[in-house]
């Protein structure tokens, strides 16, 4: 039998256009949540380094998660979703972005 | 001031009309004609002759300003340590592995110097006003991965292709060069004021940059400045340990 996941959240993924739903536990990490978008881009035949190459004007540049509520607050990759203050809570909204490089 | 290029010389253009005290500035490059369409302190007659830093104080000295500037025409690593003896560092360099040393340096000085670190992309900015070792550093939002890759890897040229290969398709950069380079020298200004007084300049009491990334996107019309959190597992050995015994002591 299938497990309900702990929280789903929703990300922001300019690179593809659209919003993904993600579902997330207590000990998932922001690179975890990178990772699979990443490689969803990537299946969907939208590699993050096309978009970034668009957006940053280079095509390697990390990538930050943002989170919406909380004024954009730019998340750590280490960061575990069940240790976030103030507490996630369902359907939170996210962003996926570049860091800017060039100076 | 670590960077001569477009932001360094918007920055260092502010900062004099300001008639800021006394700035350092340090970049290893000579000016190339890449650089003429976003840096207002540099001329064709500079081209492949003239070290950037050099170009800078030259026209600086033109200004009605009485900032002295010291310029150090050498890579970061062998900057003298006068360059980090100072208030604040503004860093306007073209790459993440120039911001790796500067993060690495900031993090051995026996007192935390806060850094504002600004960068662009095709039509937002960036800028971060860190201490590291008190808040996160330049590089805790970054994954390991990408840190092993920018240290592996040779970054030379970036600059210039961003500028040749998107100004066409992106005609805005000019001025993303003039805002991000304002909003830079407004943190520097912030950073070295007394708080009193930033206060009065800014008419503002209860905002602080400090911990924060500001971000202004012309092409989405958004503009943020959440806190860029802490990370416990960043890949800076030295960041790790100052968490440490920050929170031990």
């Amino acid at each position: 039998m299938d497990r309900k996941p702990w929280r789903e959240i929703t990300v922001d993924v300019e690179a593809a256009n659209r919003n993904f739903r993600v579902a997330v536990d207590e000990g998932t990490t922001v690179k975890d949540v990178l990772d699979v978008l990443t490689r969803q881009c990537q299946e969907e035949g939208l590699p993050l380094s096309d978009w970034m190459a668009h957006r940053v004007g280079v095509g390697r540049a990390a990538l930050v998660l943002l989170r919406n509520s909380q004024g954009s607050v730019a998340l750590p990759p280490t960061t575990e979703f069940g240790k976030l203050a103030p507490n996630l809570v369902e359907n939170e909204r996210f962003s996926l972005d570049a860091r800017a490089v060039v100076g | 001031m670590i960077g001569a290029g477009a932001l360094g010389n918007e920055v260092v253009k502010v900062l004099a009309l300001l008639n800021v005290g006394k700035l350092f500035l340090c970049d290893q490059d000579v000016v190339s004609i890449s650089n003429l369409n976003r840096c207002v302190f540099f001329r064709k007659s500079d081209v492949g002759r003239r070290a950037k830093v050099e170009a800078v104080a030259k026209r600086v000295a033109e200004l009605p300003t009485s900032t002295e500037i010291a310029v150090f025409a050498r890579p970061i690593q062998e900057a003298p340590r006068a360059v980090w003896d100072v208030d604040v560092v503004a860093l306007c360099v073209d790459n993440d592995l120039a911001r790796y040393f500067v993060n690495a340096t900031l993090l051995s000085l026996p007192k935390p110097l806060p850094v504002v670190n600004g960068a662009m992309g095709r039509g937002f900015v960036e800028v971060s006003v860190l201490v590291p070792g008190v808040t996160a550093c330049l590089c805790c939002l970054w994954e390991e991965e990408y840190a092993k890759e920018i240290i592996g890897r040779d970054v030379a040229g970036k600059c210039d292709e961003f500028f040749t290969q998107q100004v066409e398709a992106a005609p805005s950069l000019a001025t993303l060069t003039t805002v991000a380079g304002g909003m830079i020298a407004d943190q520097v200004v912030k950073a070295i004021l007394p708080f009193d007084t930033a206060q009065e300049v800014t008419h503002n009491s209860s905002t602080s940059a400090v911990g924060r990334m500001l971000r202004l996107d012309l092409d989405r019309l958004e503009f943020t400045c959440g806190q860029v959190l802490i990370n416990p597992k960043c890949v800076d050995a030295v960041c790790r340990r100052k968490q440490r015994r920050q929170q031990s002591g």
